[in-house]
Formats: structure tokens, C-alpha cells, sequence
């Protein structure tokens, strides 16, 4: 680099710059300026490749003394430039023979002291005057210590390589603990899914074996009446009691028979069905089993809302919440029934709401869904509909609500999620 | 021994129900038996009684699984009622349930004299009478 051949000179400014004229006074403030001036100002010369001038010496800023410096003499730069370096010179020399005037050309650079520390030294080089043909005969330049700007980018380099290594690493370690993690849930999933699906069918198996004695109990129950001809009234009364106790049995069962089926329909292709019709269509066959009635329900949905679910599914959904509307009616006031759905947040939300004897959300939800459970004393019912309800709806990644108050209504409101959601375990 | 005045039957199911009254009835230990079908018509029952200041059931048996009520909310507003501590009124539970945690619920009510098996039987009812009887009478006092 040009300001290391620091020859020791002592060539002012203004006499190698001979077109300046100006006062003694503004030589002296120019000669005091590039003397003070911090970091190192220097004119080389592209033919004699060596400094014309410099406001003081790099070698002596380095540790080296005037004689040092003498004895390296035009092996002055590879001497102090760290070998690392060197290779940068050239290009920089033929970036400064392109520079148009005013332009700088700017090269980072390490140097060694004699001490054998190193600095960094920033260079910022500029045309200071050309020879006839108009190429560049000399550049003037200055040289600044960046070592402490260096070493801290360079730290921050360095800690950022240690941090870039450290989160790769605990990435790894993130990445390992999820496979295990997965396995884990894997293993856990399998062993639940087994105890499902034993539960089920074992109540399958136990449903289906226990209805043969089941029936001939039944059957026995009524050959008794028949032949009762020398039984007290008493006893035949406790026959009778025998035979709805029988009948009690039978239902249960039935209803044991019908949850552990919801398992069976987990296979049923899901469609893209038209909401509103599906409603429409319920609306029709809950009023026929009611003896042809005209329901009064009012629905509100979006012609074109479709779901995405099995079909078998959602009427039976649908056919238990507007049943239940239906039956809970209160006789003192005219039922009025209302669905409505919309899409929230990625699901289809419908609403069944009537004005009928109600619920209490909190006192009443366990017994509303729970199996063989009910919140209302009268009409009588299986407490098996919502619950089949519930879980058709779980399994598929919905979900049913209750809200309402005793006495005044009770609004259903069923969530299928919009996307393809599965929770089979449920 | 002279017998109870009136026993009340907690009960959803009818031909439990009807089954407990015949018990009773055959024993002779009831003069009278009353019947409600969940928690809200057996509270009923006593607020009318109470409102009257007719006398309170001495014996209820009181189902845990009921449609509306349940037993054990019942006895949630049971003990609210207004009932003068020297009232002499005995509640059992009586359920098939085979959860712990029924039967720990019922034994951690005060007001819940003991747990016992559906159906009744007779020689259960009539242990529970004579056991009432002879509670009363520990805390009646001497003649």
C-alpha cells in the first residue's frame, strides 16, 4: 500500500503541489492541517511506485524506527502488510488508475506491527494529478485505524457463528426430542385405539348376548299372564311390573347398542353437503314423525353454506336437536323454533333455538349429553340422542354447546370445522 | 313399636317405586307413603309441609341418578331449608351405583344417614326403622 513506503522525506504540500498560491499564512495552516490531521495522509507517485509524501511515518506508527524502516527499504510493504493482504494491492492500484477525479476508491487491509500485533487501516484514495495522456500520475490518500471497529464487527461475526452453531444444534436437539415425542404419542394413540375398540366390542358382544335371555325373559313374562288364571291380583301385578322391568332392560341395551354403533359410521365418506337443504329435509321428517305436523321453524341460512360431513351423520344430528325442540315445547306459549348457521373462525356454526321448557347450561349440560341421562323429568326419552349427538360430532373434530335458561329456551349450537379435521379417538 | 307416620320415596323409576311401597306396606312400619318422581318434587313436598307446619317425612329414600334433580342436588337445597334441629328426619341413599365416589359423596353429607342397595329389602327397611326409632328416642327426652 502506498502509504507504507514511507520514505523519510520531508516534502511539505504546497512544494510538490507547485499550481497552489497562497499566503504564508494559509501554507503554514495547510502544512499544520496534514500534519495533525489524525491517521495518515499520503501522495504516491504510479511511476516511481513509492510516496511523494507522507505527514508522517507508518513504519514509526507501527513500532519501527527511521533505520528499520531505511533497511526494508522497497521490501517496505510486504514487510508490513499482513501476508493475507497482499494480494488485495493490485487490484486496488488498477481501481485507482480508473477513478475518474473525485472519485475514491476505498481498500480494509491488515498490518503487521514490529510488537507482531495487528491493525486494521482503512484507506480512502483519490486521482491528485494525471500525466498528458490523462492517466494517473500520482493519488493522495488517507489512511485510518479501524482496528477497534474491526475487532468488533469481527466479534460480532464470531458470536453470531457461535450463536448460528448453538441454535442449529439445539434445533437438532428440538428436532430428535420431536421424533421421540411423536413415537411417543404414537405408541400412546395405538394402545388407547386397542382399548377402544376392546370396550366396544365387548359391549357390542355383551349387548348382542345378553338380548337372547333378555327376550325369553320377556317371553316368560307373558306365558305367565296367560296361564294366570289361579294368580291373586297381586301377584299378577308384580308380573306386570316384571314385564316392563324387562322392558326397561331391553331399551337400555338397545341404547348401549346404538352408542357402540356410532363407532361403525366413523367410516362414512364425508360430503360436501348444502346446509340449508339438509335442514329442509329434517325439518320435513321430524314434522312426518310427528304425525305430519307443520313445524313452526323459521330458518335462516345462506343458500349456498355447505359442510363438509357424513351425511348420515349430520341428519342424525340435526334430527335430534329439532326433535328435542319439538318434544320440550312449553304448553303454555306457541313453540317457535329457529336455525340459523354461519361461518366463524374456520367452522360452520348452527344454531337451534327454540322457546320451549329449557335448560341451565351449567346445571343441566351433564345430563343433556350424557348417556342414558336427561334434564327433564317429562315427556319420557332415552338420553341416548344427544349423546350419539356429541360424539358423532367429537369424533369428526366439532363440537355441540348449550345455552338457554330453565323455563324460557334452549339454543343447541353445533361447530363443524370447515377443513379437514379428524379426532378418532374421541 | 308405633309405626312412622310417613315415609317419602325419591324416585324416577315407577315400578321401584312401586316395589318400595309394597315393602313398606307389607311391613307395617309406615303409616303412610309418599312418592316424588325427582329431587324438585320431593323439595316441594317439604317446603309444603313445612309451610303448613304439618310434620316432615321421617324417613326419605332418595335415588341418585334422576331426570331434572338429581339426589345429590337435592341435598344441596335440602340443607338450605329452614328445619328445626330437633326434627327427627333420617335420608338414605339408595342407588345401585357402583362408583366410590357416590358412595363418598353421600357418607360426607351430614344430612345423609346412611347408603344402601336398590331394591330394598325388608329386613334392610326394618333395621332402618328400628335404627331411627331408637335414635329418636336417645335424643327424645325422658318421659
Amino acid at each position: 500500500m502506498s502509504s507504507y513506503v514511507s520514505f523519510p522525506q520531508d516534502a511539505s504540500l504546497d512544494a510538490i503541489q507547485s499550481g497552489v498560491k497562497a499566503g504564508s499564512e494559509q501554507r503554514l495552516s495547510i502544512d499544520r492541517v496534514a500534519r495533525l490531521m489524525p491517521g495518515f495522509v499520503y501522495v504516491f507517485n504510479h511511476q516511481t511506485f513509492s510516496n511523494d509524501y507522507t505527514n508522517r511515518s507508518v513504519g514509526e506508527h507501527l513500532g519501527y524506527s527511521s533505520e528499520e524502516i531505511r533497511a526494508f527499504g522497497s521490501s517496505m510493504m510486504m514487510q508490513v502488510i499482513h501476508a493475507d493482504d497482499q494480494h488485495l494491492l493490485e487490484g486496488h492500484m488498477a481501481r485507482i488508475g480508473q477513478l475518474a477525479d473525485e472519485q475514491t476508491a476505498t481498500l480494509e487491509y491488515r498490518v503487521n506491527t514490529k510488537q507482531g500485533t495487528q491493525l486494521w487501516l482503512r484507506s480512502v484514495d483519490t486521482v491528485f494529478d494525471r500525466t498528458d495522456d490523462g492517466s494517473v500520475l500520482r493519488h493522495i490518500g488517507v489512511a485510518t485505524d479501524i482496528t477497534a471497529e474491526k475487532n468488533a464487527g469481527l466479534a460480532l461475526t464470531r458470536l453470531n457463528a457461535e450463536l448460528e452453531q448453538k441454535v442449529a444444534k439445539r434445533t437438532k436437539d428440538l428436532a430428535r426430542l420431536n421424533v421421540a415425542l411423536e413415537d411417543r404419542i404414537d405408541a400412546r394413540t395405538a394402545e388407547l385405539q386397542e382399548a377402544v375398540d376392546e370396550l366396544e366390542q365387548l359391549t357390542y358382544i355383551a349387548t348382542h348376548d345378553l338380548k337372547v335371555p333378555i327376550n325369553n325373559l320377556s317371553r316368560l313374562g307373558l306365558m305367565l299372564i296367560n296361564g294366570g288364571e289361579n294368580l291373586t291380583h297381586e301377584q299378577l301385578e308384580q308380573i306386570g311390573w316384571m314385564n316392563r322391568c324387562t322392558d326397561q332392560l331391553s331399551a337400555k341395551i338397545q341404547g348401549l347398542v346404538l352408542a357402540a354403533q356410532i363407532r361403525l359410521t366413523n367410516g362414512l365418506p364425508r360430503e360436501m353437503l348444502k346446509l340449508v337443504e339438509c335442514v329442509n329435509d329434517c325439518v320435513t321428517r321430524v314434522g312426518e314423525s310427528k304425525g305430519r305436523l307443520k313445524l313452526p321453524v323459521t330458518v335462516d341460512i345462506a343458500p349456498d353454506l355447505v359442510v363438509h360431513f357424513a351425511r348420515f351423520e349430520l341428519e342424525s344430528i340435526l334430527f335430534s336437536l329439532l326433535d328435542n325442540a319439538v318434544k320440550y315445547a312449553e304448553p303454555s306459549r306457541p313453540l317457535e323454533i329457529r336455525i340459523q348457521a354461519e361461518e366463524i373462525d374456520g367452522n360452520i356454526a348452527l344454531t337451534v333455538s327454540d322457546n320451549g321448557t329449557g335448560v341451565d347450561p351449567v346445571r343441566d349440560a351433564q345430563k343433556v349429553f350424557g348417556l342414558f341421562q336427561r334434564a327433564h323429568k317429562t315427556p319420557a326419552g332415552s338420553g341416548i340422542s344427544l349423546y350419539c349427538a356429541q360424539r358423532m360430532l367429537q369424533r369428526r373434530g366439532g363440537a355441540v354447546s348449550l345455552t338457554g335458561a330453565r323455563a324460557q329456551g334452549a339454543q343447541f349450537t353445533i361447530l363443524i370445522p370447515t377443513k379437514e379435521e379428524t379426532n378418532e379417538a374421541a | 313399636m308405633k309405626p312412622l307416620d310417613r315415609i317419602l320415596l325419591v324416585d324416577d323409576d315407577a315400578v321401584t317405586n312401586m316395589m318400595h311401597r309394597r315393602v313398606i306396606e307389607r311391613s307395617g312400619r309406615a303409616a303412610a307413603v309418599d312418592v316424588a318422581t325427582d329431587g324438585q318434587e320431593a323439595l316441594d313436598i317439604i317446603r309444603a309441609d313445612l309451610a303448613a307446619d304439618r310434620a316432615l317425612p321421617e324417613l326419605i329414600f332418595l335415588d341418585i341418578n334422576m331426570p331434572g334433580m338429581g339426589g345429590f342436588e337435592f341435598l344441596e337445597h335440602y340443607a338450605k331449608l329452614d328445619i328445626q334441629s330437633d326434627t327427627h328426619l333420617i335420608i338414605v341413599m339408595l342407588s345401585t351405583s357402583l362408583l366410590r365416589s357416590d358412595h363418598d359423596r353421600a357418607e360426607a353429607d351430614p344430612n345423609v344417614y346412611s347408603f344402601c342397595d336398590k331394591p330394598l329389602r325388608l329386613e334392610k327397611l326394618l333395621e332402618l326403622v328400628s335404627g331411627f326409632q331408637k335414635r329418636r328416642d336417645a335424643q327424645r327426652p325422658a318421659a
